[in-house]
């Protein structure tokens, strides 16, 4: 339903676009400028500055060094099969503050890096009702750099940044202050944040694929009323950080292999009203890291090959966490505090050891899925080197039988025998 | 028993005297909001009385984490924060002159920078509309 909803508002908006653009063309009596070796235009440069509204410049396949290339105007610029722009490792290569543009199968690279300005491959300002679609940015600081814009469409590009050990990079695709963007089918690689939010509010990232960066895959701050659906974070310092935002619903992301001191799947701060659905969190050393979280909905998502599946700070409250499965992780719950405010309802555990007499696919006896070294351990890492060894495993069987150090009704009272087709 | 004594004794001081350490984009986590560092152009560190380093990658996470400590009744030795300007080293928080400004993208959205002197301070705010405070004036706006 909700992923309909997004289609629906992914087909709208391009919809959107087409008629906006249909509409300029038709008015402006548009030209089609080239540029390149066999053509009168040499320089991008000067074809932009006698390009009109509507215009479209096409670039042929070549290498272009022409600095920063600044574009105040509603024009297409699309590039040929190898239409490279260089920024020699000195300069921002494109800067955009226009409404209704396109820039499309251009390849970026080496883009300035300062550690004052936030240079970009593309960097947009004050803008709206654009395309960035099929470029591919090699080796730049930031790639795209949105800020201060409404209604635009981010979509197949391919982004590769190679981060040394000291040289800081940027994100992939940044956007500051933003509304109503849609950022689909990006393959990101080695940033700082894969994608990152800052002050976004009703947008959509879905499909892409970010992996390797430095710190997390998608980052949210401070921005309210997201949706990111079928992404995959690979690989990354941490998966994916949403911090201090509202109403955010994921559903059917993967989350796997990022794995570290303190790496996680999901790192969740500060955020409220939100829900997490059918996702998949697999090899990540947490899958959901919980830190002052609130009301939030965890549902058929699978847990399988974590360190710990979820860790619940005892900030955490209201949140529900039901028809999960929980598969082959060393510890499928940890939280710091005997306090318990969350939900556990019908989730199937594979550490579960009941029966079910009457067969309706729920254990007669409730599952206590805080194990009694998973508290040892939140309260002393050190005594990780114990794990699986027998006085360990004897403690835990111990205490699953006669609770004293895992709060009592840290339980869940109907355990499914089976694990859910997820 | 010889050689017990003196190696006790070296652990001994080894575990008290914890010294700085500098920050280490994508190897460092933020000991208050979690975030791996990747920008060490801010940040600060605190070694506790008992020995115990954090690091935080924005002087508002350092406020904050300080209020926690205040709860549980932690103290500390030695604060310490980055300057924004040269090769960024850490510089002693007590002495430095912090420039709040907007324009400053910091990890957290403090918009706080810090600078070894005044002087340094001011020449920034040209391109930087701010306020210049001191220590203990920035811990009384930000609290």
């Amino acid at each position: 339903m909700e992923r309909a909803s997004a289609k629906t508002k992914i087909i709208l908006t391009r919809t959107l676009f087409f008629l906006l653009f249909v509409y300029s063309f038709g008015f402006a009596s548009a030209k089609i400028i080239h540029v390149g070796n066999s053509y009168p235009f040499k320089s991008i440069k000067k074809a932009v500055a006698i390009a009109q509204a509507g215009d479209s410049i096409i670039i042929q396949k070549g290498i272009y060094k022409e600095g920063n290339i600044v574009i105040s105007k509603s024009i297409s610029l699309v590039g040929e099969h190898e239409a490279i722009l260089d920024g020699e490792h000195k300069f921002e290569i494109l800067t955009i503050s226009a409404n209704n543009f396109l820039v499309s199968g251009i390849t970026f690279q080496n883009s300035g890096y300062s550690s004052m300005n936030d240079f970009a491959s593309i960097k947009v300002i004050d803008a709206s009702a654009f395309i960035i679609e099929n470029n591919n940015i090699n080796n730049a600081h930031f790639a795209i750099h949105v800020s201060n814009s409404h209604h635009f469409t981010i979509e197949n590009n391919l982004i590769k940044g190679y981060p040394g050990e000291e040289q800081s990079t940027g994100n992939g695709i940044h956007l500051w202050k933003c509304n109503n963007a849609t950022i689909l089918s990006n393959h990101i690689y080695g940033h700082r944040d894969g994608i990152y939010f800052e002050f976004v509010t009703q947008s959509t990232v879905a499909s892409n694929m970010s992996e390797k960066n430095i710190r997390y895959g998608l980052h949210f701050m401070f921005s309210n009323n997201d949706y990111y659906t079928g992404n995959t974070f690979s690989d990354n310092g941490a998966g994916v950080a949403v911090m201090f935002s509202q109403h955010i619903q994921m559903t059917q992301n993967k989350f796997q292999f990022n794995r570290g001191g303190s790496a996680y799947g999901l790192l969740l701060k500060e955020i409220s009203d939100g829900a997490i659905l059918e996702n998949t969190f697999s090899n990540n050393t947490i899958g959901i890291y919980m830190e002052g979280t609130n009301r939030i909905l965890v549902k058929k998502n699978k847990f399988q090959s974590n360190g710990f599946a979820l860790r619940v700070q005892a900030s955490c409250s209201d949140n529900t966490i039901e028809n999960n499965n929980f598969i082959a992780n060393t510890f499928d719950i940890a939280t710091n505090g005997s306090l318990v405010l969350n939900t556990f309802n019908g989730n199937y555990w594979d550490k579960y050891r009941g029966y079910d007499l009457n067969h309706d696919g729920k254990g007669d006896v409730p599952f206590h899925p805080l194990s009694m070294y998973a508290m040892i351990i939140e309260q002393n890492p050190v005594a990780f080197l114990f794990l699986r060894s027998f006085m360990v495993i004897l403690l835990d069987e111990t205490e699953k039988t006669i609770p004293s150090i895992t709060p009592e009704n840290f339980r869940d009272d109907t355990p499914y025998m089976k694990p859910f087709q997820l | 028993m010889k050689f017990f004594m003196p190696l006790l004794l070296i652990l001994f001081f080894i575990s008290c005297n914890t010294q700085p350490e500098p920050i280490v984009a994508g190897k460092d986590v933020c000991s208050f909001c979690k975030m791996p560092v990747a920008d060490t152009k801010f940040g600060a560190e605190i070694i506790t009385v008992k020995g115990k380093l954090y690091k935080f990658d924005d002087l508002i996470c350092m406020l904050n984490f300080k209020a926690e400590q205040a709860g549980r009744n932690e103290k500390n030795k030695i604060e310490l924060v980055v300057d924004y300007t040269g090769n960024h080293p850490l510089i002693n928080a007590a002495e430095s002159f912090y420039l709040l400004s907007k324009q400053f993208h910091t990890p957290m959205n403090s918009g706080v920078v810090c600078f070894n002197s005044l002087k340094t301070a001011e020449s920034f705010l040209p391109n930087f509309p701010g306020e210049v405070y001191s220590w203990n004036e920035l811990q009384q706006k930000l609290k």
